[in-house]
């Protein structure tokens, strides 16, 4: 029974996820391709640390092969699905670095420049290219709800955690979050899309 | 992601949470109830979706990074694990049904269920014995066979729904395994054609050489033509004792004449077809008078094997009767002792 040679890589994210429910493995390396990049330098980005970015990128994309079937497209887009986990999994890995107490804080603080030695310095000066527009959104908002968006976002604080660090009080903390977000969208709208 | 998208009203208290749960703030035990707001409520999921997708556009634009090239086959490696233990629970799960329904089918009911463990259970097999022992056998045997059925059936489907897709996944690999197949026999082919290729160029440096020859030859004639042409001219100035052979030595590829000037005591050598003498040596001819060699000139060939030696000679070629020649070290002055006729030079 000779079957039809899938180019994988032509599939839309829908179709792939399909695949990867029914196990395909192919599917699934196809999804890497696509993505594996960009998830592997959020990570990096945030925990600055190459070696357990890997660890972080791998477990995203194994918790997309196990929970595949549970994807709904009517619920969402696949990439704010697949970035959820991925930006879950990264800081859940810097909630456990600072619970080892093995790092330096300042190196959990310092997520603007890529300076593992894994990565090679061109890919670092694209990558730091590309998070200049990140950077300049970010610069659009009021220094109290930059201070929320990274010590939540980048840092993985906790809303009470953050509280406790900044001294406001938890509501103060989280509409700060909530206005942030809001003014975030419009300003990445017109960093990315130009819009 | 359209910026003029309307997104329906949720209170500011809940949107707040939710801009915390989409930042990744919240704690973990909080989580699920904020996942379990959104479900009960559309407008709330929809509001929610909106935050995650603004945190999934910062995620997404932090910048690409290519991860080491050995991680994707650390990931397959590791779903492919996954399948491997799947498949190994999926058997013993399958015998251990097939075996509890055995043993209940074979087993007398009543005393398989009885509560020795004091639980007593009223469990589905507890009822049919019940059944029995009221006399419903015929029911209570439908029954039971409707209940084995149905749950065979529905283990069948579900392990024909994975034999499905490891059939389908069979294929796929004997599909890329032909794909090998096929570019191998490509690659084989492709190499008889090299070596057809390879033949056709020794064929062609066979034919060049067997041209090359061919000129080699036509030079060499033509070298013979020179001396000839040569001692053509010469022999308007010069002439060639009665004593001597014309030319003096012939044989193999060499010729060798000697000529003496008809008014002057000068001597011609003409020499083609000679190897040339190893370094450090050069070729002297002697002429032969009664048991007495004498030195008349050294010479050595040119790189196409051609040589011209005016010299004066000693005494009237008339007054010798024979010539020599010899290989010898040139720093070595000339030794008559030498000019022993074992020593001549044997063209080859």
């Amino acid at each position: 029974m000779a079957q039809e040679m899938i180019r994988y890589q032509e599939l839309t994210d829908q179709e792939l996820l399909s695949e990867i429910a029914d196990k395909n493995r192919d599917a699934l390396a196809a999804l890497y391709d696509r993505y594996g990049r960009r998830v592997f330098g959020m990570s990096v980005r945030v925990l600055n640390d190459a070696v357990r970015s890997e660890e972080v990128t791998q477990d995203v994309f194994v918790r997309v092969w196990r929970r595949a079937q549970t994807y709904t497209p009517s619920k969402g887009k696949f990439t704010t699905w697949l970035f959820r986990i991925a930006h879950n999994r990264t800081i859940d890995e810097l909630r456990k670095i600072r619970r080892d107490k093995s790092r330096n804080s300042d190196d959990i603080a310092n997520h603007y420049d890529l300076e593992s030695p894994s990565i090679s310095p061109p890919d670092a000066a694209v990558a730091n290219s590309e998070y200049e527009q990140v950077r300049v959104a970010l610069s659009v908002l009021p220094a109290a709800q930059r201070q929320v968006v990274e010590l939540s976002y980048f840092k993985g604080y906790t809303q009470s955690e953050i509280a406790e660090e900044t001294g406001q009080p938890l509501g103060t903390v989280k509409t700060r979050m909530r206005l942030a977000l809001k003014k975030l969208r419009k300003a990445l709208q017109e960093e990315i899309y130009g819009e | 992601m359209g910026r003029d998208r309307d997104i329906p009203f949720v209170s500011s208290d809940i949107a707040d949470d939710l801009a915390a749960y989409a930042l990744g703030a919240v704690a973990a035990e909080d989580q699920e109830a904020i996942e379990e707001l959104a479900h009960s409520d559309s407008a709330i999921a929809e509001q929610l979706e909106d935050m995650l997708e603004t945190t999934a556009l910062i995620s997404m634009h932090l910048g690409e990074c290519e991860p080491p090239a050995e991680l994707k086959d650390k990931l397959l490696s590791e779903i492919a694990d996954e399948a491997i233990e799947e498949n190994s629970l999926r058997v013993p799960l399958y015998a251990s049904l097939i075996n509890h329904i055995e043993k209940n089918l074979t087993s007398d009911p009543v005393e398989s269920h009885s509560p020795a463990d004091g639980s007593g259970s009223t469990t589905v097999w507890g009822r049919i014995s019940g059944m029995l022992s009221a006399g419903r056998i015929a029911f209570a045997t439908s029954l039971a066979s409707f209940a084995v059925v149905a749950i065979l059936l529905a283990q069948l489907g579900s392990e024909n729904m994975h034999l499905n897709r490891k059939v389908a996944d069979l294929e796929r690999r004997v599909e890329s395994s032909s794909s090998f197949v096929n570019k191998m026999m490509d690659d084989m082919t492709n190499t008889e054609s090299m070596l057809v290729r390879a033949e056709r160029q020794i064929a062609l440096q066979d034919a060049k050489i067997e041209e090359m020859t061919t000129v080699n030859d036509a030079l060499r004639a033509s070298m013979n033509d020179q001396i000839s042409l040569t001692y053509a001219t010469l022999r308007n100035e010069y002439q060639t004792p009665d004593w001597l052979p014309d030319p003096i030595i012939e044989g193999g590829s060499a010729y060798v004449y000697l000529l003496e000037h008809r008014l002057s005591p000068v001597g011609a050598l003409i020499v083609g077809g000679m190897a040339q003498a190893p370094s450090g040596e050069e070729y002297r001819l002697y002429l032969i008078d009664g048991d007495q060699a004498r030195y008349a000139a050294s010479f050595d060939m040119n790189e196409a094997g051609y040589c011209t030696v005016l010299f004066q000679l000693p005494a009237p070629l008339s007054d010798f009767d024979g010539a020599h020649i010899t290989r010898e070290m040139s720093d070595a002055p000339p030794d008559a002792s030498l000019a022993d006729p074992a020593r001549r030079y044997k063209p080859q």
